[in-house]
């Protein structure tokens, strides 16, 4: 008798695991959740890390940072960057994104809201909600922060 | 490392009833011939650790968040043996920095010992030139107590020859509105600005804010006839140091339907400060007032003058158009739409008024904008559109413009194509490849426009398996044709390592629609790996450890016309990672 292969496989199966974000650090700090973080506008601004996790060892995983995205005024993503699977297979990866466009000039002084968003399937160009939509099936999740930009140096 | 390539032989998969997970690349090596022993190389985990590239580096360790006993550190040309091993990436305790914030006794007014809420930042450069650098924020809380600590911050102690911390403390209450019932802090205490050494296992102050002898600034907010404007939020901007960026340097006030306002200076500032009149953000479209030259050493009293003829508030929708890839006009899904006005000059005394309205295109391209109509300010208006990082279409940047809603149409972004390789040729599947303007192209600009060309967000994409890529991208921006960085970071945990292809440039020929860049080979990755501690030798897990790569040229800057007089060019991140259980942190250097 040949037993059941338990094997977990490298594709997705029929149900999906959702993506989740483990943390997310900019230069010398990890940014805690529902926190105020602070970036610079400009060139000098950097670059954030988040760690990511997802059971789906397959699954590329698309970072996107939304500031003041709301059903009623979606606004598309201002940083976006890409995880692809890692080598050799592993639940848990890390991803660079650029935050250069995070913070624009009418940013400055102000609070605004912002989500760092995981999906688990590349969001669409159409379709609700906006800029978050996928195909069916992808999962995504979300961490929110408060961003206060400040002027770059002169 | 030899470069040998192991099978795996993948046995189990073919008879069943195990726990396969999903195949990975072969190890690097089985034993230590397999790699580069005589440059030093082990084999170790399947991967041939060691033999990292001669340069100057340096390391910041940080620790994870939940170790609040531990700061970050920062490690100037970390010893990295022949076999990859990084020394010393021990974690320190830090310097506990307590206080409270209260307000400066002035007879004689009562003095007040409750703790004035505010928010604490404390900055200390990198030791190394680009590097991260220090900063953390802190709340200190408001309280009724006449006693006890307010506010506790964990800093990296200070060595003999280490920059002193600066420390910024800012009154809370800076809404864009008044909070209501009494005053906030911010509405009766300046910020403050003092440097602190942390050589000692902890230190403690009280913070003073306010005094005696702060200038002021008192004045009105008139419209255009004369009456005073009420709902405008009142602040001074400034300058900490010449070479620091513009911030909050006055407590807040608001008008009210006088339009009066009273502001007070922070001591010690440099030069002149700006006097900002910001309408409330619920109240009609109007412009932002602004006075320049403003003394922050001795007390002054301004008008700021709303200009006449702004006209009614109305709601304009304008189509935003491109040209698609099969030649077709269509909207512009996601195009960010600004609409800013300057209108008045800059001589002291004068007032000058900005007024800017943004919206984001909807799913047809078309985007709606509250803008005032009024002949003194509707030719003044200027236009930019930034679309999606996606999108094929490019910016429009500081664009007159006609109120008539005639469709804006985009320019088309031209495309960086190119292929990624391993170091012996192979296309590389996985690599995340993004295009940013380059330090040169941005310090081309003056400021507006570099501010600009900062907030066009990065095109990214990842290689298939033929390791090709293609970014669209701008080809000219107000005139200046591009230079772009091209970033490359492979799936995590790959045995490739991140590269950075600086300033490529963009032809300068307007016929063309796609720029080659040559075969991008990527350097061999050299695997290094360290053990991260805690001061009692404990391994720390989840702490993260980078590794940049020092570069003492600032020719950029003198290259550019606009470069930052600190010339802040970013130390090259060229190696990243986090510790396991076991303390263990494994990086890839390219060689």
């Amino acid at each position: 008798m040949i037993p059941p292969s338990l094997s977990v496989g490298d594709q997705d199966a029929g149900v999906n695991s959702p993506p989740a974000i483990l943390a997310v650090r900019s230069d010398q700090q990890e940014l805690p959740p529902g926190e105020t973080v602070t970036f610079e506008q400009g060139p000098t601004a950097g670059s954030i890390n988040a760690t990511l996790i997802d059971t789906d060892l397959g699954d590329t995983l698309y970072v996107r940072a939304f500031v003041e995205y709301t059903v009623g005024d979606p606004k598309p993503a201002r940083v976006t960057c890409t995880s692809p699977p890692p080598t050799p297979a592993a639940a848990q990866r890390s991803v660079m994104c650029d935050v250069t466009a995070l913070c624009q000039q009418l940013d400055i002084g102000q609070t605004r809201n912002l989500s760092v968003v995981v999906f688990d399937r590349e969001p669409l160009e159409s379709g609700t909600p906006a800029y978050q939509a996928m195909p069916p099936g992808g999962l995504k999740t979300s961490v929110f922060y408060f961003l206060k930009c400040i002027a770059h140096e002169q | 490392m030899k470069h040998a390539v192991l099978l795996l032989v993948p046995v189990s998969a073919a008879l069943c009833g195990c726990l396969a997970v999903p195949s990975g690349p072969a190890p690097e090596c089985t034993k230590a011939s397999d790699c580069d022993t005589a440059n030093g190389e082990i084999c170790d985990e399947g991967t041939c650790y060691g033999n990292p590239p001669q340069g100057m580096y340096a390391v910041v360790i940080s620790p994870p968040a939940e170790r609040q006993d531990l700061v970050p550190r920062e490690l100037v040309m970390p010893a990295i043996a022949d076999d990859g091993w990084i020394a010393d990436l021990a974690l320190q305790r830090p310097t506990v920095f307590t206080g409270r914030v209260e307000a400066s006794c002035n007879p004689p007014t009562p003095c007040d010992r409750g703790a004035i809420g505010a928010t604490i930042t404390i900055t200390r450069p990198s030791m190394f030139k680009g590097g991260p650098g220090f900063k953390v924020i802190a709340d200190a809380k408001t309280s009724l107590d006449s006693s006890g600590p307010s506010f506790e911050v964990a800093l990296p102690k200070t060595a003999a020859n280490d920059t002193q911390y600066l420390v910024t403390v800012i009154p809370t209450g800076r809404g864009d509105e008044p909070q209501g019932g009494s005053p906030s802090a911010a509405e009766l205490y300046p910020p403050m600005r003092f440097t602190l050494d942390a050589k000692n296992n902890s230190y403690t102050k009280t913070i003073l804010l306010g005094g005696a002898t702060q200038p002021t600034v008192d004045g009105t907010v008139v419209g255009a006839l004369g009456g005073g404007l009420s709902h405008y939020r009142v602040v001074a901007m400034g300058h900490w140091e010449a070479s620091s960026p513009p911030t909050e340097v006055s407590s807040v006030d608001y008008t009210g339907s006088d339009g009066k306002f009273h502001i007070v200076l922070a001591d010690n500032l440099v030069g002149t400060v700006e006097l900002v009149a910001r309408p409330a953000p619920n109240a009609p479209a109007a412009p932002t007032l602004h006075q320049q030259q403003v003394s922050s050493t001795s007390s002054s009293t301004r008008t700021l003058v709303q200009p006449a003829n702004l006209g009614n508030v109305k709601s304009y929708t304008f189509p935003i158009r491109g040209v698609d890839g099969s030649g077709s006009i269509n909207g512009v899904r996601g195009a960010r739409v600004t609409v800013t006005a300057t209108i008045g000059g800059v001589t002291t005394g004068q007032t000058l008024a900005t007024f800017a309205a943004e919206g984001t295109a909807d799913d047809s391209g078309n985007v709606s904008l509250s803008l005032l109509d009024g002949s003194g300010i509707t030719p003044q208006y200027r236009l930019d559109v930034v679309p999606p990082a996606s999108s094929n279409m490019g910016v429009l940047f500081d664009m007159p413009l006609s109120l008539a809603a005639t469709p804006l149409l985009l320019p088309t972004r031209i495309a960086i194509r190119g292929e990624v390789d391993d170091y012996l040729g192979n296309p590389l599947k996985d690599v995340s490849v993004t295009a940013r303007p380059s330090l040169r192209f941005t310090w081309s600009f003056p400021d507006a426009p570099q501010a600009f060309v900062s907030a066009i967000p990065a095109a990214t994409t990842l290689t298939p398996e033929t390791g090709e890529f293609a970014l669209w991208v701008d080809p000219t921006v107000a005139t200046l044709w591009g230079h772009y960085d091209l970033a490359f970071e492979p799936a995590s945990k790959a045995r490739a390592p991140s590269w950075l292809r600086t300033d490529i440039e963009i032809p300068r020929d307007t016929t063309l629609s796609t720029v080659s860049v040559d075969q991008i080979r990527l350097p061999d990755a050299a695997a290094i790996r360290g053990l991260v501690i805690d001061p009692d030798g404990i391994e720390v897990e989840g702490a993260e450890v980078k590794i940049f790569r020092l570069s003492a040229s600032l020719a950029l800057c003198t290259e550019v016309l606009n470069a930052p007089a600190s010339c802040p060019i970013p130390a090259n991140l060229q190696g990243r990672g986090d510790s396991d259980t076991a303390g263990i942190v494994r990086l890839t250097l390219p060689r």
